[in-house]
């Protein structure tokens, strides 16, 4: 942990407790805190966090898993110092004297920066060695899936095989990377699928794709708009199952395309 | 006897607000009239010129020309009596409804405009939590819900704004310098009435259909032409950027000019140095607010396509436009409530601000970063994949100097002797909710997060968190530092305490259910809520009902303080700023004599180890009448 | 000090009453002000038998006959007449006739050229069974939809034929000329009561700028070429 130290004045005018006492009190109670914190989070994450469907889901919430691992000790840094010292230093009605100056030592300073500085560092790399791995994740054709949106639908539809969805369907088979290419025709419209971790806005004029992802798991999940997009904007929603590989292929069949 | 009467109301009401809303409405019809002889298919001119008319003639008729014609063009200078008449001199209550110059007066019309502002912002936050609460689009249909999510959007952004810059940026920042006025006092007039002339502007969107975009007016929907309500959100933001760009060139010229002798700029105090960053990074991000605005009317009145891609435009330009202000208003919004927070908190730890210098260091790093990193809105929206890793970076850099002010104000009451009032639990408030609303934004910042969070409920949590939870209690915490000041009574404490719990447990309770439902994958504008996000959608509308009983626990403190309020001291906190040196209730000018400054307004503790000069103030000020 | 006695208490009840007082004020007039979210009476399927009910619509190029109250610009919208607001009587076998009177306009999606969702896939077009049309004849579509987890999700969309544009007057409705409109029926099954739908036309009819920017107006106002539909008992 950082050792802070905090410059100042030990001789207190007032009858004040030993003043080295609080600091070690309060980190104490920081660290405790902290690791229950932490002991509690990564059980209860797969409660708080819908199920993952696709390899690029799973990563990101893995990542989420992580990113609060690090925050609980940052929050609870705050919480526990601030809660100490209102409860700790506190004086019943209105003070009579002043309090002691402290000022921080540079040594309190460079290191708060520095921790901060690192701590954010590192959750830029993690951030841009995700974005590298999303970018780069090749696979030679993925199936692509042609989205339209439109003011309050989704279409889509699959040109590797000459068919499009019926209704508000999207049918993909799993262990399959996808790619969805998407563009609107009318105003702004956000295609997401939680469950399978793509996101990208729908842009009149524009075709936007997302990063490929592969599905892992049979189910239904669903695709909502997440750029307000007038009057039926929380109706945009469809439906997306991903099936076996045969399931997909006789789907398509039964469309009237050709495998 | 009638002659004198009604002579004595002329007077009065002339010019006043009542002429000029009266002459502006006059002017609404007459312009609008005129265009519709002109190109009556055009609904939306027609609104439009009307909305000019009614802001060039209300101007008239509160008589903000009278300067000009008076004194303009180099003709003469005003008189002393002049002066004082426009600064509102024995003109009683009714100077708060003229023109009028002291930046005492226009620095309550703030507070009465903002108090109100978030009241009706409240209400439409309200019915958003009702309509919520069960899915299905019940109590409103979905184009109403649409319209009340834009409306209160907008009006808590435009509250959130000036909320501290405003009121206290006005009233108290000038005293604060040791200066009479600031440095240009027509000006400080004209930016508070050209607020007030946003007003009906923006709520007559409710006779026009409303609009369905938003606050965020995105490019293609709001150039769809449904009905003209969209203009009146696209005519207020002009009015109100125009506003604020005013009142920063005052606050800054003042800040930089007027400071009173032994003034230096390390001795100003940091509510003065949160104000002038707020305002300077203002003036750098609205005129991008305001063209975005001018070119939306374009295209909706005179069918330009700055925004329409069949015709060569493109939405991302909206979309840069937007967020080049979007994101820098937001630390417009942050920089003067975390400098309230730590002023208030110095003054009931009875200690300096635990690192000063760091602190103002961290806040000048935050108004210069923040100009950079707008590009993290746009990372899902398809937009230069090239440029999301630097917007990145630069995102989480934000995060150090943001770190560096919780230090601070940790710092400083540790080991304080914290005397704990309503302010300073506000600014408690305001740490904890900051602490959770800055972690969810560096999860927002980063890329594989944002793939899944952008555009949900998370979002909606994190702004609230930061915007509502953080910056809005700050504002709450010098609401209640400053009032004694401001209207000479005393605010009932055990109300303000109720007011604070309520708001911190129903806020708390509301947007950390919205949270998980973010997590869950909820998008976000959702009329009709989906069945899987009934029951985190439900708590979080029982929760808000406690917000709106703290809302109305402010609202009776404030009238019943207001009506038969005890009597404040000069100095009721016992802080060390010019404010506090100055009688209750302030005198037109402030000072008796400008008092000379030799130290911050910090130097709380024994002056041994600090080594700080004690600070003399000179002349005692008396009272005028 | 002052005194806190029980008529403080009493001032905060009257307060926070007279808060949420305030509050259903507001309420009742955003629902009054007309202008916003407008939406018209319903119109009830009519019952012919057992789980059997038909939905009479149409569709016109102005809004004379069922909007005839409003001023400009509503007064040259296209609409779906007599109401967008509909119910239908749930486990039942609904059938659809809408009677178009509009011209065509261009598609932008081919999707919408295709009947989906009816049952047997079809659809007659003046007594002749077809499963799609060709883009460039459609008018409007009538397409229904849900979230996919609602009760009982239905999706249905048909194209409707547009009247040609040069086909004379032929038919007077409420001192109204229009041509011989063409007539497009369907059928669709409901699932339980308690379900909504909504619905809306996918052609781009709206009014505005030179297609393919026809989604204004009309296109998304309920009462117009939006609607929603809820499957009640009676």
């Amino acid at each position: 942990m950082s050792e802070v130290n905090i410059g100042g004045n030990t001789a207190s005018t007032s009858s004040a407790p030993k003043d080295v006492n609080h600091l070690r009190r309060a980190v104490l109670i920081w660290v405790i805190l902290s690791i229950i914190g932490i002991a509690v989070w990564i059980p209860l994450s797969p409660f708080i966090l819908p199920p993952a469907a696709s390899d690029l889901d799973v990563s990101a919430n893995f990542t989420l898993v992580v990113f609060t691992i690090l925050s609980i000790p940052v929050a609870l840094f705050v919480f526990v110092f601030l809660g100490y010292s209102l409860l700790t230093f506190q004086v019943k009605d209105r003070p009579v004297e002043d309090a002691t100056p402290i000022t921080p030592r540079p040594g309190l300073q460079v290191g708060w920066l520095g921790i901060t500085g690192i701590l954010c560092l590192f959750l830029v790399i993690w951030g841009m060695f995700g974005f590298y791995q999303e970018s780069v994740a090749s696979s030679s054709a993925p199936l692509v899936v042609k989205v339209t949106g439109q003011q309050w639908l989704w279409t889509f539809n699959y040109p590797q095989y000459g068919v499009s969805s019926q209704g508000q369907v999207l049918e993909i088979p799993v262990n399959r990377p996808v790619q969805f290419s998407v563009t609107s025709e009318d105003v702004l419209h956000g295609f997401a699928i939680r469950a399978l971790g793509v996101r990208v806005d729908a842009n009149p004029g524009e075709v936007t794709t997302t990063p490929i992802t592969t599905p892992t798991q049979i189910g239904q999940y669903t695709v909502v708009c997440v750029e307000l997009c007038g009057l039926y904007h929380s109706y945009m929603w469809s439906a997306v199952n991903v099936v076996s590989a045969s399931e997909f292929n006789s789907w398509i069949t039964s469309q009237g395309g050709h495998v | 006897m009638t002659q004198t009467r009604r002579s004595n109301l002329l007077q009065a009401l002339v010019p006043s607000v009542v002429s000029g809303v009266v002459l502006g409405v006059i002017g609404a019809l007459v312009f609008g009239a005129i265009i519709a002889r002109a190109d009556p298919d055009n609904s939306d001119a027609i609104i439009v010129s009307a909305y000019l008319g009614w802001t060039l003639l209300f101007f008239v008729g509160i008589g903000a020309f009278n300067g000009v014609w008076k004194w303009g063009f180099a003709r003469h200078e005003p008189t002393a009596d002049e002066s004082l008449h426009i600064a509102g001199h024995k003109q009683g209550l009714w100077r708060y409804f003229r023109y009028t110059t002291d930046h005492k007066v226009v620095g309550m019309q703030y507070l009465a405009t903002v108090l109100v502002l978030f009241f009706l912002g409240s209400l439409g936050a309200f019915m958003i939590r009702l309509e919520q609460s069960t899915p299905g689009a019940i109590f409103f249909n979905p184009s109403t819900y649409n319209t009340i999510v834009g409306m209160h959007g907008i009006l808590m952004i435009v509250s959130t704004i000036i909320m501290v810059s405003g009121p206290f940026g006005n009233f108290v920042l000038p005293i604060m310098i040791g200066a009479r006025d600031m440095a240009f006092p027509r000006l400080n007039a004209l930016s508070y009435w050209l607020l007030f002339s946003a007003i009906p502007v923006f709520l007559s969107t409710l006779f026009l259909g409303g609009f369905p975009t938003g606050w965020t007016g995105y490019a293609p929907l709001a150039d769809q032409v449904l009905t003209p309500g969209m203009d009146a959100y696209c005519f207020t933001i002009i009015l109100f950027a125009i506003s604020t760009t005013v009142a920063a060139l005052n606050i800054v010229t003042t800040v930089l000019v007027m400071r009173t002798k032994g003034m230096t700029l390390a001795r100003l105090p940091i509510f003065v140095w949160g104000v002038i960053l707020s305002v300077i990074l203002g003036l750098t991000a609205f005129p991008s607010f305001i063209i975005s605005q001018v070119m939306v009317l374009m295209d909706r009145i005179f069918e330009t396509s700055f925004f329409i891609a069949a015709f060569g435009g493109s939405n991302w330009l909206y979309e840069h436009l937007f967020w080049f202000m979007g994101h820098p208003e937001v630390y417009v919004i942050a920089l003067p409530a975390m400098a309230v927070a730590a002023e208030v908190t110095a003054v009931f730890s009875r200690k300096s601000i635990f690192g000063l210098r760091l602190l103002v260091g961290s806040l000048i790093t935050i108004c210069i970063l923040s100009i950079l990193v707008w590009g993290h809105h746009l990372y899902t929206s398809g937009a230069n994949t090239a440029l999301d890793g630097p917007y990145m970076l630069d995102t989480e850099l934000i995060s150090i100097p943001t770190g560096v002010f919780f230090l601070v104000l940790v710092g400083t009451l540790w080991r304080g002797k914290l005397w704990v009032t309503v302010p300073l639990l506000f600014v408690a408030g305001m740490l904890v909710n900051f602490v959770i609303g800055g972690i969810t934004g560096i999860f927002l910042a980063d890329l594989p997060t944002d793939q899944i969070l952008h555009g949900g409920m998370f979002v909606t949590a994190h702004f609230h968190f930061t915007l509502v939870g953080s910056m809005v209690f700050g504002f709450f915490a010098g609401f209640y530092f400053w009032f004694p000041k401001m209207l000479a009574r005393r605010l009932d404490p055990l109300l303000g305490k109720i007011h604070f719990w309520l708001f911190e447990i129903g806020f708390l309770g509301t947007f950390i259910a919205l949270f998980y439902a973010g997590l869950q994958g909820e998008p976000r504008w959702s009329a009709n809520v989906a069945p899987p996000f009934a029951t985190a959608n439900l708590i979080a509308s029982l929760f808000a009902i406690l917000i709106a009983a703290s809302v109305f626990t402010l609202v009776y403190n404030v009238v019943i303080t207001v009506i038969r309020g005890e009597p404040a001291v000069a100095n009721e906190w016992g802080g060390k700023t010019l404010e506090w040196t100055v009688p209750t209730p302030v005198p037109l000018e402030n000072f008796e004599e400008l008092p000379v400054v030799t130290s911050t307004p910090y130097d709380y503790g024994s002056p041994e180890p600090a080594a700080v000069p004690e600070k003399t103030v000179e002349a005692q000020p008396q009272l005028e009448s | 000090m002052k005194q806190h006695s029980s008529g403080f208490v009493i001032g905060i009840i009257v307060s926070i009453v007279l808060g949420f007082g305030i509050l259903a004020g507001v309420w009742l007039s955003l629902q009054a002000v007309g202008s916003l979210g407008y939406e018209p009476g319903v119109l009830r399927a009519t019952k012919n038998g057992a789980n059997q009910a038909t939905l009479n619509l149409s569709t016109y190029p102005d809004s004379h006959v069922c909007h005839s109250t409003e001023g400009e610009p509503q007064l040259d919208w296209v609409t779906y007449c007599s109401s967008t607001s509909l119910e239908v009587p749930p486990n039942s076998t609904i059938t659809v006739v809408i009677d178009n009177y509009d011209g065509a306009s261009t598609l932008v999606n081919n999707f919408f050229s295709q009947v989906h969702g009816t049952i047997g896939g079809v659809m007659t077009v003046n007594n002749k069974t077809v499963t799609q049309l060709d883009p460039q004849d459609i008018g409007h579509t009538f397409t229904l939809q849900s979230t996919p987890d609602s009760a009982y999700p239905i999706f249905v969309s048909v194209p409707i034929l547009g009247v040609a544009d040069d086909a004379p007057n032929a038919v007077t409705i409420n001192g109204n000329d229009y041509p011989k409109p063409n007539v497009i029926s369907f059928q669709f099954r409901t699932g339980p009561a308690g379900t909504n739908y909504v619905w809306h036309c996918y052609d781009p009819c709206g009014e505005d700028r030179d297609p393919p920017y026809g989604f204004t107006g009309p296109m998304s106002t309920t009462g117009y070429m939006a609607g929603t539909l809820a499957v009640v008992n009676y």
